[in-house]
Protein backbone atom coordinates (compact mmCIF):
# COMPACT_ATOMS: atom_id res chain seq x y z
CA UNK A 1 0.00 0.00 0.00
CA UNK A 2 1.03 3.42 -1.28
CA UNK A 3 -0.53 5.59 1.61
CA UNK A 4 -2.80 4.89 4.74
CA UNK A 5 -3.66 2.60 7.56
CA UNK A 6 -2.16 -1.16 6.84
CA UNK A 7 -3.07 -3.89 9.36
CA UNK A 8 -2.40 -1.41 12.07
CA UNK A 9 -3.72 -2.63 16.10
CA UNK A 10 -4.16 -0.26 18.62
CA UNK A 11 -5.23 -0.20 22.51
CA UNK A 12 -5.86 2.07 25.07
CA UNK A 13 -5.26 -0.40 27.97
CA UNK A 14 -6.43 -3.73 27.42
CA UNK A 15 -9.56 -1.92 25.13
CA UNK A 16 -8.43 -2.72 21.61
CA UNK A 17 -9.91 0.31 19.23
CA UNK A 18 -8.09 -1.04 16.18
CA UNK A 19 -7.67 -4.75 15.53
CA UNK A 20 -6.06 -5.35 12.02
CA UNK A 21 -7.65 -2.04 10.38
CA UNK A 22 -6.93 -1.02 6.88
CA UNK A 23 -7.57 2.06 5.15
CA UNK A 24 -6.20 2.69 1.92
CA UNK A 25 -5.97 6.55 1.31
CA UNK A 26 -4.88 8.12 -2.21
CA UNK A 27 -2.28 10.69 -2.57
CA UNK A 28 -4.73 13.49 -3.26
CA UNK A 29 -8.51 13.78 -2.74
CA UNK A 30 -10.72 13.72 0.00
CA UNK A 31 -11.69 10.71 2.07
CA UNK A 32 -14.07 10.79 5.01
CA UNK A 33 -14.64 8.27 7.95
CA UNK A 34 -18.34 8.17 8.67
CA UNK A 35 -19.68 6.74 11.78
CA UNK A 36 -20.74 6.68 15.29
CA UNK A 37 -19.43 8.23 18.16
CA UNK A 38 -16.73 6.16 20.49
CA UNK A 39 -16.08 3.83 17.17
CA UNK A 40 -12.25 4.89 16.65
CA UNK A 41 -12.15 7.03 14.18
CA UNK A 42 -10.23 9.71 16.08
CA UNK A 43 -7.84 7.23 16.93
CA UNK A 44 -7.28 6.22 13.19
CA UNK A 45 -6.48 10.05 12.70
CA UNK A 46 -4.40 10.35 15.56
CA UNK A 47 -2.21 7.53 13.84
CA UNK A 48 -1.92 9.06 10.58
CA UNK A 49 -0.79 12.39 12.06
CA UNK A 50 1.90 10.33 13.88
CA UNK A 51 0.58 11.04 17.50
CA UNK A 52 0.23 7.88 18.43
CA UNK A 53 1.74 5.18 17.20
CA UNK A 54 0.66 1.49 15.80
CA UNK A 55 1.06 -1.64 18.22
CA UNK A 56 1.27 -3.62 15.40
CA UNK A 57 1.15 -3.38 11.37
CA UNK A 58 2.08 0.26 10.16
CA UNK A 59 1.28 3.79 8.61
CA UNK A 60 2.01 4.25 5.52
CA UNK A 61 3.06 6.98 2.86
CA UNK A 62 2.71 9.67 5.98
CA UNK A 63 6.53 10.16 7.00
CA UNK A 64 7.99 13.73 5.95
CA UNK A 65 4.15 14.84 4.33
CA UNK A 66 3.69 18.46 6.14
CA UNK A 67 0.18 17.58 8.05
CA UNK A 68 -2.18 20.39 9.64
CA UNK A 69 -4.83 18.84 12.27
CA UNK A 70 -8.29 20.61 13.53
CA UNK A 71 -8.56 18.60 16.64
CA UNK A 72 -11.90 17.85 18.40
CA UNK A 73 -10.82 20.45 20.63
CA UNK A 74 -9.74 23.72 19.43
CA UNK A 75 -6.66 23.41 21.14
CA UNK A 76 -5.60 27.03 20.62
CA UNK A 77 -3.28 29.31 22.53
CA UNK A 78 -4.89 31.36 24.74
CA UNK A 79 -2.47 33.74 26.14
CA UNK A 80 -1.47 34.33 22.66
CA UNK A 81 -3.79 36.44 19.80
CA UNK A 82 -5.64 34.81 16.80
CA UNK A 83 -2.75 35.95 14.88
CA UNK A 84 -0.16 34.33 16.82
CA UNK A 85 -2.02 31.33 16.89
CA UNK A 86 -1.90 31.30 13.01
CA UNK A 87 2.14 32.47 12.34
CA UNK A 88 3.34 30.45 15.08
CA UNK A 89 1.74 27.34 13.43
CA UNK A 90 3.11 28.28 9.74
CA UNK A 91 7.00 27.47 11.27
CA UNK A 92 10.00 29.55 9.71
CA UNK A 93 9.54 32.33 7.41
CA UNK A 94 9.11 35.96 6.62
CA UNK A 95 7.27 37.28 9.93
CA UNK A 96 5.33 40.26 7.92
CA UNK A 97 4.07 38.00 4.96
CA UNK A 98 2.84 35.36 7.52
CA UNK A 99 0.95 38.01 9.61
CA UNK A 100 -0.46 39.22 6.58
CA UNK A 101 -1.49 35.19 5.33
CA UNK A 102 -2.87 35.00 9.11
CA UNK A 103 -4.79 38.30 8.54
CA UNK A 104 -6.35 37.02 5.22
CA UNK A 105 -7.21 33.97 6.85
CA UNK A 106 -8.76 35.40 9.86
CA UNK A 107 -10.83 37.56 7.35
CA UNK A 108 -11.77 34.55 5.27
CA UNK A 109 -13.17 32.93 8.17
CA UNK A 110 -15.11 36.01 9.19
CA UNK A 111 -12.41 37.16 12.01
CA UNK A 112 -10.51 39.95 10.18
CA UNK A 113 -10.89 42.63 12.52
CA UNK A 114 -10.41 40.38 16.10
CA UNK A 115 -6.81 39.34 15.07
CA UNK A 116 -6.11 40.91 17.81
CA UNK A 117 -8.24 39.26 20.21
CA UNK A 118 -7.18 36.16 22.49
CA UNK A 119 -9.20 32.95 22.14
CA UNK A 120 -10.80 32.87 25.60
CA UNK A 121 -12.20 36.42 24.20
CA UNK A 122 -14.47 34.79 21.88
CA UNK A 123 -17.74 32.16 21.63
CA UNK A 124 -17.11 28.38 20.91
CA UNK A 125 -18.05 28.77 17.10
CA UNK A 126 -15.48 31.76 16.70
CA UNK A 127 -13.21 29.25 17.95
CA UNK A 128 -13.66 26.83 15.53
CA UNK A 129 -13.33 28.85 13.00
CA UNK A 130 -9.89 30.06 14.25
CA UNK A 131 -8.63 26.40 14.81
CA UNK A 132 -9.73 25.83 11.42
CA UNK A 133 -7.81 28.93 9.94
CA UNK A 134 -4.81 27.69 11.24
CA UNK A 135 -5.27 24.39 9.68
CA UNK A 136 -6.08 25.52 6.34
CA UNK A 137 -3.12 28.77 6.64
CA UNK A 138 -0.64 26.41 7.39
CA UNK A 139 1.24 25.15 4.52
CA UNK A 140 0.79 21.45 3.80
CA UNK A 141 0.24 18.39 2.33
CA UNK A 142 -2.44 16.78 4.18
CA UNK A 143 -5.56 17.48 5.78
CA UNK A 144 -6.82 15.44 8.74
CA UNK A 145 -9.86 17.39 10.26
CA UNK A 146 -11.74 15.68 13.06
CA UNK A 147 -15.33 17.27 13.25
CA UNK A 148 -14.08 20.54 12.00
CA UNK A 149 -18.08 21.95 11.71
CA UNK A 150 -18.94 21.06 15.03
CA UNK A 151 -20.34 23.85 17.08
CA UNK A 152 -21.12 26.09 13.69
CA UNK A 153 -24.48 27.16 13.17
CA UNK A 154 -25.50 25.58 9.32
CA UNK A 155 -24.35 29.18 7.55
CA UNK A 156 -20.77 29.07 8.91
CA UNK A 157 -20.65 25.59 8.34
CA UNK A 158 -21.26 25.92 4.86
CA UNK A 159 -18.73 28.81 4.48
CA UNK A 160 -15.69 26.67 6.09
CA UNK A 161 -16.76 24.04 4.16
CA UNK A 162 -16.33 25.84 0.71
CA UNK A 163 -12.31 26.96 2.06
CA UNK A 164 -11.85 23.24 2.44
CA UNK A 165 -12.70 21.97 -0.75
CA UNK A 166 -10.62 25.37 -1.99
CA UNK A 167 -7.32 24.65 -0.17
CA UNK A 168 -7.59 21.03 -0.44
CA UNK A 169 -7.22 20.93 -4.41
CA UNK A 170 -3.94 18.70 -4.98
CA UNK A 171 -3.68 17.80 -1.04
CA UNK A 172 -5.05 14.52 0.86
CA UNK A 173 -8.01 15.46 3.27
CA UNK A 174 -9.39 12.86 5.56
CA UNK A 175 -12.30 13.89 7.29
CA UNK A 176 -14.24 12.78 10.05
CA UNK A 177 -17.80 14.25 10.16
CA UNK A 178 -21.52 13.09 11.23
CA UNK A 179 -23.17 14.98 8.94
CA UNK A 180 -23.46 13.43 5.81
CA UNK A 181 -24.24 15.86 4.05
CA UNK A 182 -20.79 17.47 4.43
CA UNK A 183 -18.70 14.31 4.23
CA UNK A 184 -20.67 13.97 0.11
CA UNK A 185 -19.54 17.57 -0.50
CA UNK A 186 -15.85 17.54 0.27
CA UNK A 187 -14.81 13.67 0.13
CA UNK A 188 -14.69 11.41 -2.95
CA UNK A 189 -14.66 8.16 -0.97
CA UNK A 190 -16.42 7.67 2.03
CA UNK A 191 -15.79 4.97 3.81
CA UNK A 192 -18.88 4.18 6.64
CA UNK A 193 -17.42 2.58 10.35
CA UNK A 194 -17.93 0.74 13.19
CA UNK A 195 -16.66 -0.45 16.66
CA UNK A 196 -14.75 -0.60 18.36
CA UNK A 197 -12.57 -1.54 17.14
CA UNK A 198 -12.81 0.10 14.23
CA UNK A 199 -14.21 -1.75 11.14
CA UNK A 200 -15.52 -1.33 7.97
CA UNK A 201 -19.50 -1.25 8.15
CA UNK B 1 -35.69 41.36 61.63
CA UNK B 2 -32.44 39.93 59.56
CA UNK B 3 -29.56 42.84 60.61
CA UNK B 4 -28.12 44.68 57.49
CA UNK B 5 -24.83 43.22 56.35
CA UNK B 6 -22.77 46.14 57.06
CA UNK B 7 -18.98 45.88 55.25
CA UNK B 8 -16.09 47.14 56.78
CA UNK B 9 -13.39 48.63 54.67
CA UNK B 10 -10.47 45.93 54.07
CA UNK B 11 -7.88 49.15 54.94
CA UNK B 12 -9.70 50.23 58.09
CA UNK B 13 -9.88 46.45 59.70
CA UNK B 14 -6.41 46.37 58.86
CA UNK B 15 -5.43 49.60 61.17
CA UNK B 16 -7.87 48.49 63.35
CA UNK B 17 -6.06 44.96 63.92
CA UNK B 18 -2.46 46.48 63.38
CA UNK B 19 -3.92 48.89 66.55
CA UNK B 20 -5.48 46.08 68.40
CA UNK B 21 -1.81 44.02 68.52
CA UNK B 22 0.30 46.83 69.26
CA UNK B 23 -1.82 47.95 72.42
CA UNK B 24 -1.64 44.25 73.74
CA UNK B 25 2.18 44.33 73.25
CA UNK B 26 2.10 47.72 75.42
CA UNK B 27 -0.18 46.28 78.22
CA UNK B 28 1.96 43.06 77.95
CA UNK B 29 5.21 45.72 78.47
CA UNK B 30 3.61 47.41 80.88
CA UNK B 31 2.73 44.51 82.93
CA UNK B 32 6.34 43.07 83.04
CA UNK B 33 7.67 46.29 83.48
CA UNK B 34 11.31 45.16 82.61
CA UNK B 35 12.65 46.94 79.13
CA UNK B 36 15.43 44.01 79.12
CA UNK B 37 12.60 41.47 78.80
CA UNK B 38 10.21 43.25 76.75
CA UNK B 39 10.61 46.89 75.22
CA UNK B 40 7.17 48.44 74.66
CA UNK B 41 6.64 49.21 71.39
CA UNK B 42 7.41 52.85 71.20
CA UNK B 43 11.14 51.85 72.85
CA UNK B 44 11.48 50.23 69.80
CA UNK B 45 10.25 53.00 67.37
CA UNK B 46 12.61 54.98 69.16
CA UNK B 47 15.95 52.51 69.00
CA UNK B 48 14.86 51.87 65.37
CA UNK B 49 14.86 55.76 64.80
CA UNK B 50 18.26 56.14 66.45
CA UNK B 51 19.59 53.18 64.18
CA UNK B 52 18.43 54.49 60.78
CA UNK B 53 20.27 57.49 61.24
CA UNK B 54 23.79 55.60 61.18
CA UNK B 55 25.76 54.93 58.08
CA UNK B 56 26.10 50.99 59.97
CA UNK B 57 22.60 50.29 59.69
CA UNK B 58 22.09 51.25 56.10
CA UNK B 59 25.56 49.25 55.37
CA UNK B 60 23.92 46.24 57.15
CA UNK B 61 20.88 46.61 55.60
CA UNK B 62 22.30 46.71 52.02
CA UNK B 63 24.65 43.80 52.43
CA UNK B 64 22.08 41.75 53.69
CA UNK B 65 19.27 42.68 51.30
CA UNK B 66 22.09 42.04 47.97
CA UNK B 67 22.97 38.81 50.10
CA UNK B 68 18.90 37.38 50.08
CA UNK B 69 18.86 38.86 45.84
CA UNK B 70 21.60 37.32 44.84
CA UNK B 71 20.48 33.84 47.07
CA UNK B 72 17.21 34.72 45.28
CA UNK B 73 18.25 34.72 41.61
CA UNK B 74 20.57 31.89 42.33
CA UNK B 75 18.34 29.76 44.24
CA UNK B 76 15.44 30.17 41.30
CA UNK B 77 17.32 29.98 38.65
CA UNK B 78 18.83 26.88 39.10
CA UNK B 79 15.81 25.29 40.04
CA UNK B 80 13.97 25.84 36.93
CA UNK B 81 17.03 24.69 34.97
CA UNK B 82 16.85 21.49 37.05
CA UNK B 83 13.04 21.57 36.79
CA UNK B 84 13.51 21.55 32.75
CA UNK B 85 16.29 19.20 32.84
CA UNK B 86 14.62 16.63 35.38
CA UNK B 87 11.28 16.77 33.07
CA UNK B 88 13.12 16.72 29.88
CA UNK B 89 15.23 13.58 30.79
CA UNK B 90 14.27 10.71 33.18
CA UNK B 91 18.30 10.02 33.85
CA UNK B 92 18.47 13.48 35.13
CA UNK B 93 15.25 13.32 37.45
CA UNK B 94 16.32 10.07 38.36
CA UNK B 95 19.49 11.49 40.04
CA UNK B 96 18.59 14.52 40.73
CA UNK B 97 14.89 14.35 42.31
CA UNK B 98 16.42 12.44 45.43
CA UNK B 99 18.78 14.75 46.19
CA UNK B 100 16.28 17.76 45.42
CA UNK B 101 14.14 16.00 48.15
CA UNK B 102 16.87 15.48 50.46
CA UNK B 103 17.53 19.27 50.54
CA UNK B 104 13.68 20.47 51.03
CA UNK B 105 13.65 17.90 53.85
CA UNK B 106 17.13 18.73 55.79
CA UNK B 107 16.89 21.44 58.60
CA UNK B 108 18.70 25.08 57.31
CA UNK B 109 20.46 24.74 60.16
CA UNK B 110 22.44 21.75 59.38
CA UNK B 111 23.45 23.42 55.93
CA UNK B 112 24.36 26.51 58.10
CA UNK B 113 26.97 24.63 60.24
CA UNK B 114 28.42 22.41 56.87
CA UNK B 115 28.49 25.75 55.17
CA UNK B 116 30.79 27.23 57.47
CA UNK B 117 33.06 24.78 57.73
CA UNK B 118 33.56 24.49 53.85
CA UNK B 119 33.28 28.82 52.46
CA UNK B 120 33.86 32.52 53.93
CA UNK B 121 31.15 33.71 56.23
CA UNK B 122 29.97 36.28 53.87
CA UNK B 123 28.87 33.49 51.07
CA UNK B 124 27.24 30.96 53.63
CA UNK B 125 23.64 33.30 53.87
CA UNK B 126 24.03 33.42 49.79
CA UNK B 127 24.23 29.52 49.93
CA UNK B 128 21.45 28.68 52.01
CA UNK B 129 19.15 31.21 51.01
CA UNK B 130 19.91 29.66 47.94
CA UNK B 131 19.02 26.21 48.75
CA UNK B 132 16.04 27.24 50.50
CA UNK B 133 14.65 28.50 47.03
CA UNK B 134 15.74 25.96 45.20
CA UNK B 135 13.75 23.31 45.63
CA UNK B 136 10.49 25.19 45.91
CA UNK B 137 11.15 26.41 42.53
CA UNK B 138 12.21 22.94 41.56
CA UNK B 139 9.11 21.35 42.64
CA UNK B 140 6.47 23.74 41.34
CA UNK B 141 8.36 24.58 38.07
CA UNK B 142 8.21 20.57 37.69
CA UNK B 143 4.32 20.61 38.73
CA UNK B 144 3.39 23.25 36.13
CA UNK B 145 5.86 21.14 33.24
CA UNK B 146 4.03 17.95 33.99
CA UNK B 147 0.74 19.50 34.06
CA UNK B 148 1.49 21.80 30.59
CA UNK B 149 -2.33 20.13 28.21
CA UNK B 150 -0.92 17.56 26.50
CA UNK B 151 -3.49 18.63 24.10
CA UNK B 152 -1.04 21.39 23.30
CA UNK B 153 2.04 19.70 23.15
CA UNK B 154 0.29 17.36 20.35
CA UNK B 155 -0.49 20.49 18.65
CA UNK B 156 2.97 22.25 18.75
CA UNK B 157 4.35 18.83 17.66
CA UNK B 158 1.91 18.72 14.52
CA UNK B 159 2.23 22.05 13.64
CA UNK B 160 6.03 21.28 14.31
CA UNK B 161 7.01 23.83 16.63
CA UNK B 162 10.55 24.38 17.18
CA UNK B 163 12.10 23.34 21.02
CA UNK B 164 12.42 26.83 21.89
CA UNK B 165 9.26 27.96 20.68
CA UNK B 166 7.21 24.69 22.61
CA UNK B 167 9.66 26.16 25.24
CA UNK B 168 8.60 30.03 25.24
CA UNK B 169 4.98 29.69 23.62
CA UNK B 170 3.50 26.67 25.41
CA UNK B 171 5.47 25.65 28.62
CA UNK B 172 6.63 28.47 29.96
CA UNK B 173 2.66 30.51 29.72
CA UNK B 174 1.74 27.29 31.53
CA UNK B 175 3.89 26.91 33.95
CA UNK B 176 4.24 30.59 34.52
CA UNK B 177 1.15 30.56 37.55
CA UNK B 178 3.00 27.95 39.24
CA UNK B 179 6.47 29.51 39.16
CA UNK B 180 5.11 33.05 40.00
CA UNK B 181 3.56 31.57 43.40
CA UNK B 182 6.66 29.15 44.05
CA UNK B 183 9.10 32.79 43.98
CA UNK B 184 6.26 34.13 46.12
CA UNK B 185 6.69 31.33 48.81
CA UNK B 186 10.62 31.12 48.21
CA UNK B 187 11.18 34.36 48.85
CA UNK B 188 9.67 34.29 52.42
CA UNK B 189 11.94 31.28 53.04
CA UNK B 190 14.75 32.97 51.60
CA UNK B 191 15.25 35.92 53.95
CA UNK B 192 14.43 33.57 56.63
CA UNK B 193 17.09 31.41 55.79
CA UNK B 194 19.46 33.83 55.01
CA UNK B 195 19.42 36.19 58.19
CA UNK B 196 19.73 33.19 60.47
CA UNK B 197 22.75 32.06 58.55
CA UNK B 198 23.93 35.39 59.26
CA UNK B 199 23.36 34.89 62.96
CA UNK B 200 25.48 32.16 63.05
CA UNK B 201 28.36 33.12 60.33
CA UNK B 202 28.17 36.62 61.28
CA UNK B 203 29.53 38.10 58.29
CA UNK B 204 31.18 41.60 58.69
CA UNK B 205 27.98 43.95 57.97
CA UNK B 206 24.49 42.01 57.84
CA UNK B 207 21.80 42.54 60.17
CA UNK B 208 22.12 39.33 61.43
CA UNK B 209 25.54 39.96 62.98
CA UNK B 210 23.87 43.00 64.65
CA UNK B 211 20.82 40.76 65.61
CA UNK B 212 23.76 38.65 67.24
CA UNK B 213 24.94 41.12 69.01
CA UNK B 214 21.94 43.09 70.31
CA UNK B 215 21.32 39.06 71.98
CA UNK B 216 24.71 39.04 73.41
CA UNK B 217 24.69 42.36 74.46
CA UNK B 218 21.51 42.17 76.26
CA UNK B 219 20.00 45.41 74.62
CA UNK B 220 16.48 43.92 73.46
CA UNK B 221 15.11 46.98 72.15
CA UNK B 222 17.62 46.85 69.57
CA UNK B 223 16.89 43.48 68.67
CA UNK B 224 13.39 44.42 68.15
CA UNK B 225 14.59 47.14 66.24
CA UNK B 226 16.61 44.93 64.23
CA UNK B 227 13.76 42.28 63.66
CA UNK B 228 11.21 45.36 62.73
CA UNK B 229 13.95 45.88 59.94
CA UNK B 230 13.89 42.23 58.66
CA UNK B 231 10.18 42.09 58.64
CA UNK B 232 10.10 45.61 56.68
CA UNK B 233 13.26 44.55 54.39
CA UNK B 234 11.06 41.20 53.65
CA UNK B 235 7.73 43.21 52.77
CA UNK B 236 8.95 45.57 50.51
CA UNK B 237 10.59 42.91 48.64
CA UNK B 238 7.33 40.82 47.96
CA UNK B 239 5.99 43.75 47.24
CA UNK B 240 9.06 44.58 44.57
CA UNK B 241 8.80 40.98 43.59
CA UNK B 242 5.34 40.82 43.21
CA UNK B 243 5.26 44.24 41.18
CA UNK B 244 8.21 42.25 38.85
CA UNK B 245 5.83 39.67 37.90
CA UNK B 246 3.33 41.51 37.97
CA UNK B 247 5.22 43.52 34.54
CA UNK B 248 6.63 40.51 33.53
CA UNK B 249 3.20 37.88 33.81
CA UNK B 250 1.80 39.12 30.15
CA UNK B 251 5.46 39.25 28.45
CA UNK B 252 5.15 35.02 29.19
CA UNK B 253 1.53 34.74 28.68
CA UNK B 254 1.91 36.13 24.79
CA UNK B 255 3.47 39.16 23.62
Amino acid sequence: MKCGLEDVCFAYGDKPVLQGFTLPLPDAGGVCLFGPSGCGKTTALRLLAGLALPQAGRVAGMAGRRVAVVFQEDRLLTWCTLEQNLTLAMGKGDRRAQRALAGDWLARVGLGDQAALRPDQLSGGMRRRVALARALACPSDVLLLDEPFKELDEENAARMAALVAQVMRGKLLVLITHVRAQAQALCDTVVDVQGPPLTLA
Amino acid sequence: MPRPNRRVHPGAARVCAALFWLALWALAARGVGQALLLPAPWQVLIRWAALAVTADFWASVGASLLRVVLAFGIGTVTGALLAAATHLSPWAGALLGPVLRVIRATPISSFIILALVWLPGGSVPVLCGALMVLPVVWGSVSQGLRDTDKGLLEMAAVYRFSAWRRALRVYAPSTAPAFFAACQTALGLCWKAGVAAEVIGRPGHSVGTRLYEAKIYLQTESLFAWTLTVILLSVALEHALAACLRAFAPRVKGV
